[in-house]
């Protein structure tokens, strides 16, 4: 049973961009203030993925080996710019909450990384399938991030609707005295990912230990 | 030589595509992304031309930093938004001035003034305004005794945007 493949959600962990891989973290500690930012962010990255990984997926036969990542990084590019540009037009609260990150998106390495390792070595199917799982392990840590940022910070969680900033839901745990403000500040952007990491860490090691204890017992049976 | 062609063709045709996805992109989201920079600004630049067409002008080249958006009102002129360093501090005060095609200011309001209340906020007072609309675009404007600061800033302030008017569109 352990030998078999990751399902979906197993892989969210075990093979997560941010807290397995160490990739695409600039923006993570950068924008996961709000929840809001959050969801913003994570949908950038896994439309920019998805289709990043299908143009490199249907080009790869005809891309030159030598010119292979500057032509990544056009398409990339070009991507981000037409998200940044529909952002701008229909979600203008969140362009300006996010700033400079939606075109610091260019340089996440888990898109380029991903067209690299995935679609430029497999068919399209295969490349729909790893932007899914990347883009999602990527939404998962930069809601993890944000949710435990914003709680410490304002004592609750909010979600507003980018497109017209109506709150969507909104509640307050912890009195306003008993915040803590480092949260909200780079420093506690880097102690929430440490600690993260450390969990996912955690989880990675022991199932990995499972998977070998198994493999042993197979052999010694033989 | 051959390959090295071959590489910069595919590297130019790859470009090329993508240049022309952007300009789509741009096409369909331009009308948009002007009708949000306006909203910003549109009630306040209603009072100085009531009903008329607003564009933001892109790309204004300002060398002095005061000048933070500029907007066509058609045919009947231009209107300045600006932040200048009041008592308050950097970007204290921010007003709006409208220059008339005709050559006389149109119209000026001040949006928001972190001065000291009843000294630098003098600058929001009905006597200013009138003093300054209805003047030759460019002609000197008084500031206020007991407000030299912030009505100082102001008038400095009005003297770039109607220097940039002259520069650039009369």
């Amino acid at each position: 049973m352990e030998n078999k493949k990751p399902n979906f959600f197993q892989s969210l962990i075990l093979e997560n961009p941010v807290f397995v891989l160490y990739l695409g973290i600039c923006s993570i500690l950068g924008v996961s203030t709000s929840l809001d930012n959050a969801i913003g962010m994570s949908i950038i990255v896994f439309v920019v993925l998805l289709f990043s990984n299908i143009i490199v997926s249907l080009l790869r036969k005809i891309t030159p080996n030598e010119i292979r990542i500057p032509v990544y990084i056009v398409i990339i590019a070009t991507l981000v710019s037409v998200a940044e540009m529909f952002i701008k037009a229909y979600a203008p609260s969140l362009y300006t909450s996010m700033g400079a990150f939606i075109s610091l998106v260019v340089v996440n390495c888990i898109i380029l990384g991903r067209a690299e390792a995935c679609a430029s070595k497999n068919n399209v199917w295969v490349s729909i399938k790893d932007a899914c799982v990347m883009g999602a392990g990527y939404a998962v840590a930069i809601l993890s991030i944000s949710v435990l940022r914003q709680f410490f910070t304002t004592g609750g969680l909010s979600f507003s609707n980018p497109l017209n900033m109506a709150k969507i839901f909104e509640f307050t745990l912890i009195p306003e005295e008993f915040t803590i403000a480092l949260f909200g500040k780079p420093v506690g952007a880097f102690i929430t990912f440490g600690i993260l990491a450390a969990v996912f860490a955690a989880y990675k090691n022991s199932h990995d230990q499972k998977v070998a204890a198994a493999l042993k017992k197979a052999k010694e049976a033989k | 030589m051959k390959r090295a062609i071959y590489l910069a063709c595919f590297l130019a045709i790859v470009s090329a595509l993508a240049g022309g996805a952007l300009t789509l992109a741009n096409d369909m989201t331009i009308d948009r992304i002007n009708e949000n920079k306006v909203a910003v600004d549109k009630a306040n630049l209603e009072i100085i031309y009531p009903g008329a067409t607003f564009t933001p002008v892109e790309n204004f080249k300002d060398d002095s930093g005061k000048i933070v958006s500029i907007y066509q009102a058609g045919e009947q002129g231009y209107v300045y938004k600006l932040a200048v360093d009041g008592f308050g501090g950097k970007g204290s005060i921010e007003f709006m001035i409208g220059f008339g095609s005709d050559g006389k200011v149109s119209g000026f309001t001040v949006l928001s003034c972190l001065d000291t209340k009843d000294i630098g906020t003098k600058v929001q007072e009905p006597d200013f305004a009138n003093k300054i609309i209805g003047s030759d675009i460019g002609s000197k404007v008084d500031t206020i005794s007991g407000s030299t600061v912030s009505s100082s800033a102001v008038v400095g302030g009005i003297d770039i945007a109607a220097g940039h008017y002259s520069a650039n569109f009369k």
